[in-house]
């Protein structure tokens, strides 16, 4: 059954068209990937879904819902979460607070409830220091506490985008994958690489 | 053990302050009035700010506050004391459909537009003139509480502690947590769920009306508003100087401030009229350019080297 799709998805930056009538389906449990060179509008078109970038032409379906103008944290809170390929820490927040905030409002769960959440997936994640603050993370326990925030969402779809030359220019390529247990089961993802 | 240091001293500023009225003269009581007013004031800039909006519109929300009290009384024929909490509820009330489009604003413009609104709402009291009493204002019959020093001391303190209480609630509630990511990064505070702009609807109208209930309580302490007295730009930079100089995005940094400045003030007033503001000038640009965290982020930081070493 047809989870996410959309039809004609078009995004015009002045004169440039970085997404042209993209038509697009996702279905429960599908893992997809998408690949592209640099400026291929990759991003641009998961800017679209996850509503950072409202769209110049096209619709958005989610879970039978026209999606299409709905606000980023709506869709959000439907279920739809995303990381960032450059790196978007919460800077006056410690490590544990970044990944509460996902479920604090993605969920609406309390402070207490939400910390409890955080702790499992970050430990999930192979996350310690949870107190630290953001300025004394290196740069992939920064992109793990991204994935926590993402995950703590509870997202039915979700997507990251992932870029290492391109947001960590000195640092090695390996990255752990999070595992494919527990915390994705029952959801849809994608992820899109560039190089 | 900081822990317990900051509640010793929250403890001692707390016996500090109910005990003044007790031993203090009305002078004395009188100047820690206008330090408790002007506190207030730097704690609900300070409390906006957590979201990253700089206002500059604090004496516009503080002097519609001052007018809703006095003609509150003096035209609906209001008891005073309920003036007072009419002065928050029309000043929340006016955040609440201003906010609703400057909310968009970000940044300089935010700013701007909030400076600009205050300007405009002095210069529709002060040409409403068959209402408001236009430039000369309005005189009340009498004080509240027959001008008794004691009585105004308590007044301002209440209006300071639901200053502080509301600063708590933004620190330790999911407002702390809305407030900063949007601050931080607005792009990860969308995709994490923050619904942007219904939480700085609310912080602009709690810090708003927080402002009307000071200004009410001001204007009736002296028992008569103009548009030059309550209108004030001091109303909208002291309490920013004070904020900045303590350390903002906290509670206790705008205190701090407030008690150094608001006390510094009073004395330069003796020494030499109007020398205050230049030393408030002063310290504005030394505390930008060399301290932007305040007296706190200092302390932080001068405690943080001990924090690294044993973890």
């Amino acid at each position: 059954m047809t989870k996410l799709s959309t039809e004609g998805l078009t995004r015009r930056f002045l004169g440039l068209v970085a997404v042209n009538d993209v038509s697009f389906s996702m279905a429960e449990g599908e893992i997809l990937g998408i690949i592209g060179p640099n400026g291929a509008g990759k991003t641009t078109f998961i800017n679209l879904v996850s509503g950072i970038v409202m769209p110049s032409a096209g619709r958005i379906e989610y879970k039978g819902k026209d999606i299409t103008y709905a606000p980023a944290h709506e869709r959000a809170r439907m279920g739809i979460a995303r990381t960032y390929q450059l790196i978007h820490p919460l800077e006056n927040l410690t490590l544990i607070e970044n990944v509460m905030v996902g479920s604090i409002f993605a969920r609406g769960n309390g402070l207490k409830e939400a910390r409890r959440k955080a702790e499992a997936l970050c430990a999930e994640l192979g996350l310690s220091g949870l107190d630290r603050d953001t300025t004394r993370l290196t740069i992939l326990e920064i992109k793990k506490m991204e994935i926590a925030r993402a995950l703590a969402t509870s997202p039915r779809s979700s997507s990251w985008t992932r870029s290492w030359p391109a947001s960590t220019p000195t640092r090695p390529r390996t990255s752990s994958r999070p595992s494919r247990r527990s915390p994705w089961s029952g959801g849809s993802r994608w992820a899109s690489w560039s190089t | 053990m900081n822990r317990n240091l900051s509640r010793a001293l929250a403890a001692l500023a707390l016996s500090a302050a109910v005990a003044l009225p007790a031993l203090a003269g009305a002078y004395p009581l009188q100047v820690a009035r206008n330090v408790m007013i002007y506190m207030a004031l730097a704690v609900t800039w300070d409390m906006l700010l957590r979201s990253g909006q700089i206002s500059f519109g604090i004496a516009g929300l503080f002097g519609l506050g001052a007018y809703a009290a006095v003609l509150g009384v003096l035209r609906a024929g209001m008891p005073a004391w309920l003036s007072i909490p009419f002065a928050a509820l029309f000043s929340g009330l006016v955040a609440l459909l201003i906010g609703f489009f400057i909310l968009r604003l970000r940044a300089m413009y935010f700013s701007i537009v909030t400076l600009a609104l205050a300007e405009i709402f002095r210069i529709v009291i002060h040409n409403l003139h068959d209402f408001t009493g236009g430039p000369e204002g309005v005189v009340l019959q009498g004080v509240i509480a027959g001008g008794d020093a004691g009585k105004l001391y308590w007044l301002a303190l209440a209006g300071l502690a639901a200053a502080l209480a509301a600063s708590w609630w933004f620190e330790n509630s999911r407002i702390h947590f809305a407030l900063t990511a949007i601050r931080n990064n607005e792009t990860s505070a969308k995709s994490s769920g923050v619904d942007i702009f219904r939480w700085l609807l609310v912080a602009f109208v709690v810090t708003s009306s927080i402002q009307g209930l000071l200004g009410g309580i001001y204007a009736h302490s002296f028992g008569f508003a103009t548009p030059e007295s309550v209108f004030d730009a001091n109303f909208t930079l002291l309490p920013l100087a004070m904020a900045l100089l303590g350390g903002i995005h906290s509670t206790v940094g705008p205190v701090l401030g407030a008690v150094l400045l608001g006390l510094a003030a009073e004395w330069l007033k003796l020494k030499l009229p109007y020398g205050h503001l230049v030393v408030y000038g002063v310290i504005i640009i030394v505390v930008i350019l060399f301290m932007p965290q305040g007296l706190l982020g200092m302390a932080r930081k001068a405690a943080r080297p001990a924090e690294r070493r044993t973890a």
